[in-house]
């Protein structure tokens, strides 16, 4: 993985990753995720990864990364293609970083947390969640 | 058809089926409707059910960056709303599930699928942001708590619940 390789630009079809190591961000009816996982904190960007030239193993080993950051454990992802935030009128803008350079920050959120809230159910509605391999018990 | 409930089926869900797609459909309609009914305020039950996810979540995110991403602690003072809001619902209502958004605030969700859906944020100050999905519709605002439940999130909670298709069955019929 070279980073000078890396498409700026975000595609509408590419996958975005937001990992999840807060229990309670997934419904235990159907395995779905709330809404509250997509609330962007510190406003006013949401942090998330681009699945681009990732395999499994490199996805999973930067979600791990963040779990450890927090010395928890890594649950899995909620996936979420780029034009579903966009067509919420957010921008998504690559912004590598030295652990992880497929990271890119979700943009243009409104100020208003009512407004805020309303874009999260809209991505969570769309959004799917992917256990790892240790949550799934495999 | 008048549906008779005893003590002890109230608390039961072994009821008998009979061989029939008519006594199956009952039997299962009757299920949903002591499901519900042990779920929602009025036993008791769910309240209390509330008060300990409201608990265990204040164990949970007291620190910084409880989601790994940075997130804010949920403050003692946000769950105490929290468990008025909870208290201020009234009975016979569902009982909603309990979360938190990384900015702190406790969250109250009413779920029914990802497109039927309401979520209730609740601020340290007693503010109440709301946002439903209720099928292409959607309401989102902002409400002061003052100690009663506001209106229009009774009523959300009660479309989110509330059958769609049987409603719009009615409407038709009208």
């Amino acid at each position: 993985m070279k980073e000078e390789t890396k498409p700026i630009t975000v595609k509408d079809d590419e996958w975005l990753a937001r990992f999840i190591v807060f229990r309670k961000w997934i419904r235990t009816s159907d395995r779905s995720l709330r809404p509250d996982a997509f609330i962007p904190h510190p406003w006013p960007d949401l942090s998330v990864t681009r699945h681009l030239e990732l395999s499994q193993k490199e996805m999973w080993e930067i979600g791990q990364g963040i779990a450890d950051q927090r010395g928890t454990k890594l649950l899995g992802r909620g996936d979420v293609q780029a034009s579903v935030p966009r067509a919420q009128r957010l921008q998504i803008e690559a912004a590598p970083i030295a652990r992880n350079l497929n990271h890119a920050n979700v943009t243009g959120w409104p100020a208003d947390k009512p407004a805020q809230k309303m874009i999260a159910q809209e991505i969570a509605a769309r959004a799917f969640f992917v256990a790892t391999a240790l949550d799934r018990g495999d | 058809m008048k549906v008779e409930l005893t003590a002890n089926s109230t608390f039961s869900f072994g009821t008998t089926r009979g061989a029939s797609e008519t006594a199956r459909f009952v039997a299962d309609q009757l299920e949903q409707g002591l499901r519900r009914l042990l779920g929602s305020y009025s036993l008791g039950l769910a309240p209390r059910r509330t008060f300990e996810q409201l608990q265990a979540l204040a164990d949970e995110c007291r620190a910084p960056g409880w989601d790994g991403y940075g997130a804010l602690p949920v403050a003692p003072q946000t769950v105490r709303q929290a468990m008025h809001f909870s208290e201020a619902l009234p009975l016979g209502t569902a009982a909603p599930s309990v979360g938190a958004e990384p900015d702190g605030q406790v969250t109250l969700e009413w779920y029914r699928s990802p497109r039927r859906t309401l979520s209730v944020s609740i601020s340290p100050e007693g503010e109440i942001h709301y946002a439903a999905l209720l099928g292409s519709s959607k309401a989102y605002g902002t409400e002061p708590f003052f100690g009663d439940v506001p209106r229009v999130v009774l009523q959300l909670i009660h479309r989110v619940g509330s059958d769609e298709r049987r409603n719009q069955a009615d409407n038709s019929e009208r």
